[in-house]
Parts: C-alpha cells; structure tokens; sequence
C-alpha cells in the first residue's frame, strides 16, 4: 500500500503536549477551558492537572534540522486497496512531555526516542555532511 | 505510551477542519497558557523535586506548606474571611490562616482543639481548624456558648466566629483549607494516600504551627478521624510532652473543640460561597451545587450538568470520590493511565480499561524489531488502518 504525506512547509504551528496516557478521544476537546499550566521559568518545569492527577511538565524539543509534524487523512479511504494521502495539517518544533507527579527525565521513552533519531542520524549521516537527513518526519 | 493532544494557539479556523474531519487526531484551540507569578512557580518546582525525594506517603503541601497568612503588624484586626475574599488568596491551592497569638498564651499553658469541617463532600474544600486558649480562661470559653457546629445554624456560627476574633485577648485559632485540587491529587496518587493520612497530616501541621509559633500547648482534644486509639497514639507520638485526647463527639464535649469546628465550617462555608472558578470559563459554570454531599440529588445533578467528556469536571471537584469516579466511567471518554491496575480498588475502571496506544491506526507489519527500537517505543509506519 502506497502512502503518500503532502508536505505543506506553511503549516500551522502547534502547541503540543503528550499525556502520560492513552485517552480514548480523537476530535476537539475544550483544552483552553481545563487544562491549565503553570510554568516554573526559572526551572522549565511546567504543572497542570488532568482528572484530577497531577502532571509535571518539560518543554521537549524536536531534534535539529527536523520539525514535527500532525498528519490528518482528509478523505477517508472507502478500500483497503487504495493509496493514502495525508496531509500535514500542523507543525512543531517542541512540544510539552508530561509525567505524573514528576518531571520526566532523559530516561523517559519519548526522550530515549528523541536521542535515538538524532543517534540514527550521526550513524547513517555523511562526515562530509554533518546535518541530520531532512528527508524523515517524525510524528510524535 | 502517550497520546498526543495537540493544542492550536490560536486559530478558529483550524477548530472548524477539526470539526470536519475528527477521525484522525485531537486538534484543539487553545489560549496560550500565561505565565504565572514566581510563588505559584516556586511551589511548582518544590512539588516536583519533592516527590522525587520523597519516600514517605505525606503530601507535599503538608511537608512543606506555604507560611500562614500573617496576621497585619498595623494593630488592626485579622479577618480571615476577608483575606479568603481578597486576590491574595487562590482558590486552588492549600492555605494555612492563622490568627495572631495572644501574649497570655505563649507563658499559660493552653488547651488546643482540633476539628475538621467538610470531609464528606464531593466538592469544595476540606478544612482543618484548631483553637487554643490558656487552661485557665476555661470558665471564660465555657460563657461564649459553643457548641458542635452542625448543631449550631449559619447565623450563629457566624456569630461565634466573630466572637472567637474579639477574644483575641486569650483566644487564637488557624486553619488549614486543602483546595479539592489538593485533594484530588493526593489521592489519586501513584503511591496512594488516603483521607485519614491526609487529615492526620494537616493536624499534625497545624499542631507544629502553633508551636513554632510559641504557643504553650499542654494539652490537645481532638475530634477522632479513623480509630481513637490509633491516632491517640500517632499524635502523641509525634509530640512528646504534650498531653492528647482523641474522642469521637470531642466538639460537643469540649467546648476548645466546638471553636476550632466554628472556624473550619465558617471558613469552608465562606471559601464554597465565593468560590471562583479558575477554570477560563468559569462565569459560565453553574452555582447550584447544594450541599455538596454525593447524597445530594442538586449535587449530582450539577457534576452531571458540568461534566467534560475529555477533562471531567472543573478543579472545585474532588475527583477521588466514587460518585465522580462513576460519573466518568459511565459517560467520559475512558482514559487509561500507565499505572492502571496496581490499584485493586478500581475494578470498575480496570474492567472497562482499554488499550489504546498512540500507534493504534498502524498495523505492524514489519518483522520483530531490535530491543533498542521497541524500548523506545519506534516503530516503522508502513500501512494505515
């Protein structure tokens, strides 16, 4: 099956965050009326609430030379035969990796992940060419 | 694994695309979040580097709570329910009250009482009240008339509170108001900790207070919270020295008692009665909450009226309860935390738990994948579903 990602360098600029779990819900949801942050300048440490539990919050930074990207399906497809176009329907370059309770650390999967891509980069790269490869977009 | 919820600063527009296509993604508008003040931020941090060091059950706020309001150095009269008024208190977080102590009671030795009001409700705060006066003004307390404050009607109450504040000459008093946020999460915890422990903390801290603050405490009564016996012990325990008396009934047996239990429950009441929403939205949130209790058919019909299928409910809401527990279980959208399951308690929640994962849409096709790989949790997307 053929994928397709429709590269839009114009895309909006989002602000991201990932919840340390899995919430059964994909559509619009009142963010800006619940989920409040509060943010510690001095430390980076960011702190919000979510169903009542407390989550501690660190700004995570899509590694260099690549940028995030939100992949949205704009027509469904009626087959599973059928190639498949998505559409970058937004952009970031950080985002807001939230733990509970405690800040995450650079154990943390999603910041293991990050490393890995830069990892990947330095051992498939060129010496001649030390900038990461532009061709791959993570999604987060 | 996480889901990811990605927030648009700002544009309409892309919550209109949103709406039209809701398949793939949860795509939302959102304000950007303000920063807050340096107090709130220090607290931030503080929770965080806390909980790490923390191996003890106690919440952080009770290890480490801000110091009481302090009462004003200009010789005019403390009022609590004033400062609860003011914008120098937030609603959202836990906050100590205290009253100036009087002179008499840092040399006379003093009884202290301790009473709590609003434990039971499924919003609002809790409060921990504790008053203290010396040994020997006992006839004095015994003529203001108190009484267990459920007893007593909301005029009254009111009445001996403003008695409580004129008899500064050999009365003090505190209390502790644990926001429900506090709440909440404390006992939605990943190391659980129960309202017991809670309540217990918050005495003790109070107890601390007004030793750090000179008060000359001979002897505690305390209204019990879980077994006399047991919590006689813990307190006496933990302060040597100091003679304690946990009975059940202790606000109507002792007068101390009956006057901490008059500062928490017109203090509760108060914060309840003026609550402002911290949620952006908050104008528009109904008020009709009634008493507060589970029981109450008003305050059921409110959590259900002001319920969020993703979010839940505003932060006034203890979340920990079973009746929100329920709430959300039956009509929310599930969520499933990494932590699931440890609790044996959640049976309902476990049953209906899913297992989502941010790669749901992708079926794994490739061939099993080196550990460095799955540890980090990559995957290669190589078909839709």
């Amino acid at each position: 099956m053929e994928i397709t990602v429709e590269h839009n360098t114009r895309a909006a600029q989002l602000a991201m965050h990932s919840l340390p779990c899995s919430i059964d819900h994909n559509g619009p949801a009142n963010i800006s009326s619940y989920f409040l942050v509060e943010s510690d300048t001095a430390s980076g440490v960011h702190a919000a609430k979510f169903r009542g539990r407390q989550l501690a919050g660190i700004t995570a930074q899509v590694p260099s030379g690549l940028v995030g990207a939100l992949l949205r399906e704009s027509r469904p497809a009626l087959t599973d035969q059928e190639a498949r176009t998505l559409d970058v329907a937004g952009q970031f370059r950080e985002f807001t990796l939230w733990n509970l309770e405690t800040p995450p650390t650079a154990q943390a999967d999603m910041m293991r992940a990050l490393h890995a891509i830069e990892v990947a980069a330095i051992l498939h790269g060129n010496d001649d060419d030390p900038q990461p490869p532009q061709s791959e977009t993570p999604s987060a | 694994m996480s889901t990811p919820m990605d927030i648009d600063e700002t544009s309409q527009a892309s919550i209109q695309s949103a709406a039209s296509s809701p398949r793939r993604s949860t795509r939302i508008s959102s304000r950007a979040s303000t920063p807050a003040p340096a107090p709130v931020l220090a607290r931030a941090t503080r929770d965080a580097t806390e909980a790490v060091n923390q191996a003890s059950n106690t919440a952080d706020w009770v290890a480490a709570a801000p110091r009481p309001v302090q009462p004003p150095t200009d010789g005019s009269a403390f009022d609590a329910l004033a400062h609860i008024s003011s914008s120098a208190y937030n609603n959202s977080r836990t906050a100590t009250l205290a009253s100036p102590v009087p002179d008499v009671c840092r040399t006379a030795p003093c009884c202290l009482g301790i009473d709590e009001a609003g434990r039971g409700p499924v919003l609002g705060p809790m409060v921990y009240g504790i008053s203290y006066c010396p040994l020997s003004d006992d006839p004095r307390l015994r003529q203001m008339g108190f009484d267990d404050s459920k007893k007593l009607d909301e005029p009254t109450r009111r009445r001996l509170f403003d008695d409580i504040n004129k008899a500064n000459d050999f009365m003090g008093f505190s209390v502790c108001v644990i926001s429900p946020q506090d709440i909440s999460s404390s006992m939605l915890r990943r190391a659980k900790y129960n309202l017991n422990a809670l309540s217990h903390d918050t005495a003790m801290s109070l107890v601390q207070r007004a030793l750090d603050d000179g008060v000359n405490i001979a002897k505690v009564f305390v209204d019990t919270v879980g077994t006399a016996e047991t919590y006689q012990e813990k307190l006496s325990e933990r302060f040597p020295g100091i003679e304690f008396k946990v009975s059940a009934k202790a606000d109507s047996l002792f007068p101390i008692v009956s006057a901490a239990s008059i500062c928490a429950k017109v203090v509760r009441d108060h914060v309840l009665d003026i609550w402002q929403f911290s949620e952006p939205h908050g104008s528009t949130i109904g008020r009709d909450f009634g008493c507060g209790y589970p029981s109450d058919p008003v305050t059921k019909q409110w959590l259900q009226t002001n319920m969020d299928s993703v979010f839940g409910f505003p932060g006034v809401v203890r979340f920990s309860w079973g009746t929100c527990k329920n709430i959300l279980i039956d009509r929310a959208v599930n969520v499933t935390w990494e932590d699931d399951g440890e609790d044996e308690d959640d049976e309902r929640a476990n049953a209906k738990k899913s297992n989502h994962s941010i790669l749901e849409f992708v079926k794994p096709t490739a061939p099993k994948r080196h550990r460095y790989f799955i540890e980090r949790k990559l995957e290669i997307v190589q078909d839709l579903r």
